[in-house]
């Protein structure tokens, strides 16, 4: 399952290689046209019958959030910092695996019985240490090396409603993306299908993709937070699980030209597609950086709803992943989609 | 003479008792691995009312000797099952602060093991005043929206899914706090199998140590023992305030206490020096929080071997093997010896 495969790969911003790989193998024959930039962007782009200049653009983004290596205890151990917005308190307790031969380590953490103050405050970066076992600063340096790349260990799991994993943002993007392209009828327009390195640290590589082509407008694919969590009231979910893909209209640094938005709805509508408006306009997509390049390249987004985003079990709703797939390949095949931009 | 059968592997054994389930009062399973890593080092094995079982091993004196390791885990228990998919819990021994974001499993009372998450909010939907905030039971909840969870209902366990797994040096896993102390005793067995000893041996293998001790309380009043040792994890490279720092890798720890035999102490202390078998102090002032301060309660002396063990009460408590072998070198070389006073 191609899911799978993706969310297991290690990829933190900058470290997208793998998943570069891997994808790369997947969309071999697929597209007319495969590409790699100097920032490690991949683009597999699809031949319209008549172009005339017009092209869309698809994207999702190759990494995930994860911690880097910054220094060396005396008792062996490593202090991290996260890569991309990592929340502290998701981390004692945890498996995680270090640098290129994926060694692995544990988040270990004060047991209860030694605590006296710090019982009731929250983990903070100065306390979180990855354990690996050797006891000493010295014997450590021989195998790890200040800016290793830190992964949360966590297996994929096929459960009857959810997927259950990692890195389902932006993974569970380039998974649809993939589909779209093995699926998609030939359009008039070029479709360029990007998936992107460094999202997660700024939404990096989306501006870089840009200096290949300019296309008539884009169509992001995201992970996007939920937070229909118990403790938080209804009013601040962003989005709710099983309630098809969520689509955004303002987010952080974007609000979404009415004319493409109107097309996503219509679109859903037309094939029965489910979808939800999200509810919240926190976080950022690259459809942020795309409104900043050129004179400003106009972006949809669609988004799979996903639980505890940013943090080693994520939960995803497989209605809502099919669905998002569903509405994907409707709009890659929707004219109207570039069309409205031209009027 | 009883069969030798072979002799099983400290990593092996631990590593199995690790991932079988057994919260306090639920040790069942713990109890059938341990019967098998048994049969054949003792003549006898007993369970009891409360959970216990009991390896019983002959010697040739009149002298009875009790060791006493538990077999509970720190675990979860179902409070509220909400129609919407979530849990609400409360702890058995364990910090709210390593649940976020943690799997884990929940078993029900068929039987089966459904899977949960541990919700945490996004980062993106806390709020400057949130970040601040601690986890609680009041506010945390487990996530079973993955499948059917009707058979799910108040009162059932949850553990971690957390299985162990070797990194250098040591071993990481869950429940080694006891269950390293279970394979140490079975270990010390093993070992007598080519020693005469004079006391016979009672390895208690004890249930409920995490709500207070009740499983190794009831095991000393029926076998009556003469002098009893309990075998527990202690903190291991972690400070604890106020305390000389104990080290994982640095021997097992001798305890010493007022609950503690100061006779027992000494004789420990003079079996590892006469044997090579690096050792470390624990003071212990008041209670030990070990099976010791309810086997004192009936009476009997009782001394207190610890494994040092790092990161307890979470889904990956870390040890050394060196550590678990010399206890158990320590506990069968302590029973070879001893001898009643008269």
């Amino acid at each position: 399952m191609d899911l799978q495969a993706l969310c297991e790969i290690n990829g933190a911003s900058g470290n997208e290689e793998k998943v570069r790989e891997w994808i790369q193998n997947r969309v071999q024959g697929m597209a007319d046209h495969l590409t790699q930039d100097p920032v490690g962007n991949l683009v597999a782009t699809k031949r319209g019958k008549n172009p005339a200049g017009k092209s869309l653009l698809v994207m999702a983004h190759m990494d995930e959030v994860g911690l880097m290596v910054t220094g060396y205890e005396e008792d062996g151990r490593l202090s991290v910092m996260p890569v991309g917005g990592v929340d502290p308190r998701v981390l004692p307790g945890k498996k995680v695996v270090v640098g290129k031969d994926a060694l692995p380590g544990v988040i270990g953490y004060k047991a209860i019985h030694l605590q006296r103050e710090d019982f009731s405050t929250p983990p903070k970066w100065e306390n979180i240490r990855v354990e690996m076992g050797f006891g000493k600063k010295e014997d450590c340096k021989k195998k790890v090396k200040i800016g290793d790349y830190v992964h949360f260990y966590s297996p994929f799991e096929e459960l009857p409603r959810r997927f259950l994993g990692k890195a389902f943002d932006d993974r569970g993007g380039c998974a649809l993306l993939i589909h779209a392209l093995e699926k998609m009828s030939p359009v008039d327009y070029d479709v360029h299908f990007a998936f992107v390195v460094q999202e997660e640290i700024g939404l990096r590589g989306s501006g870089a993709v840009l200096k290949q082509f300019r296309p008539t407008c884009a169509l992001i694919v995201e992970g996007t937070t939920a937070g229909d969590n118990p403790e938080l009231e209804k009013a601040r979910w962003s989005t709710i699980l099983d309630q098809g893909p969520a689509i955004s209209y303002l987010q952080g640094g974007y609000a979404l030209d009415t004319r493409l938005l109107d097309v996503i709805l219509g679109t859903a509508r037309e094939h029965a597609i489910p979808f939800q408006m999200k509810g919240r306009t926190v976080g950022g997509t690259d459809a942020s950086r795309l409104a900043r390049t050129y004179s400003g390249i106009p972006g949809g987004g669609i988004n799979i709803p996903s639980r505890y985003i940013h943090s080693p079990a994520s939960v995803i709703s497989k209605k809502d992943y099919e669905n998002t797939g569903k509405l994907l390949l409707a709009l890659v095949q929707n004219k109207k989609y570039l069309d409205v931009m031209e009027g | 003479m009883m069969q030798t059968k072979t002799n099983l592997e400290a990593k092996e054994m631990l590593f199995a008792l690790s991932q079988a389930f057994g919260p306090p009062g639920r040790e069942k399973a713990i109890r059938e691995l341990v019967r098998g890593f048994v049969s054949g080092l003792c003549d006898q094995i007993e369970e009891d009312a409360s959970g216990n079982l009991v390896a019983v091993k002959k010697g040739y004196s009149t002298e009875k000797v009790m060791f006493s390791s538990h077999m509970d885990e720190v675990s979860l228990l179902v409070s509220r099952v909400h129609p919407e998919g979530y849990l609400r819990i409360h702890g058995i021994g364990v910090d709210p602060k390593i649940l976020p974001s943690q799997r884990v499993h929940i078993h029900t009372r068929s039987g089966e093991v459904l899977r949960g998450v541990v919700g945490m909010l996004a980062p993106h939907l806390q709020t400057a005043e949130s970040r601040k905030k601690v986890a609680t039971f009041d506010d945390l909840f487990v996530d079973v929206s993955m499948a059917d969870f009707s058979s799910v209902s108040v009162g059932d366990f949850i553990t971690f899914d957390s299985e162990p797994f070797e990194m250098e040096n040591v071993w990481v896993g869950k429940t080694f706090d006891d269950r390293a102390c279970c394979v140490a005793s079975i270990l010390a067995l093993q070992k007598l199998q080519h020693v005469e000893h004079p006391a016979t041996v009672y390895a208690v293998f004890s249930s409920r140590e995490e709500i207070g001790a009740m499983g190794a309380k009831t095991a000393a009043h029926w076998i009556q023992p003469d002098v009893a040792i309990a075998l527990d994890a202690t903190h291991g490279n972690d400070f604890s305030p106020g305390y000389e720092k104990i080290e994982v890798g640095k021997g097992p720890a001798i305890g010493f206490g007022p609950v503690l035999s100061p006779d027992i102490f000494a004789q420990l202390q003079s079996v590892a020096s006469q044997n090579n078998i690096p050792y470390q102090f624990e003071a212990c002032p008041g209670r030990t929080g070990t099976d010791a301060d309810q086997i004192q309660l009936e009476g009997i002396r009782c001394g207190l071997i610890s494994v040092p063990l790092r990161y307890m009460h979470t889904p990956f408590e870390m040890i050394q093997e060196k550590d678990l072998k010399e206890a158990a070198r320590l506990l069968s070389s302590w029973v070879s010896q001893y001898r009643k006073e008269r």
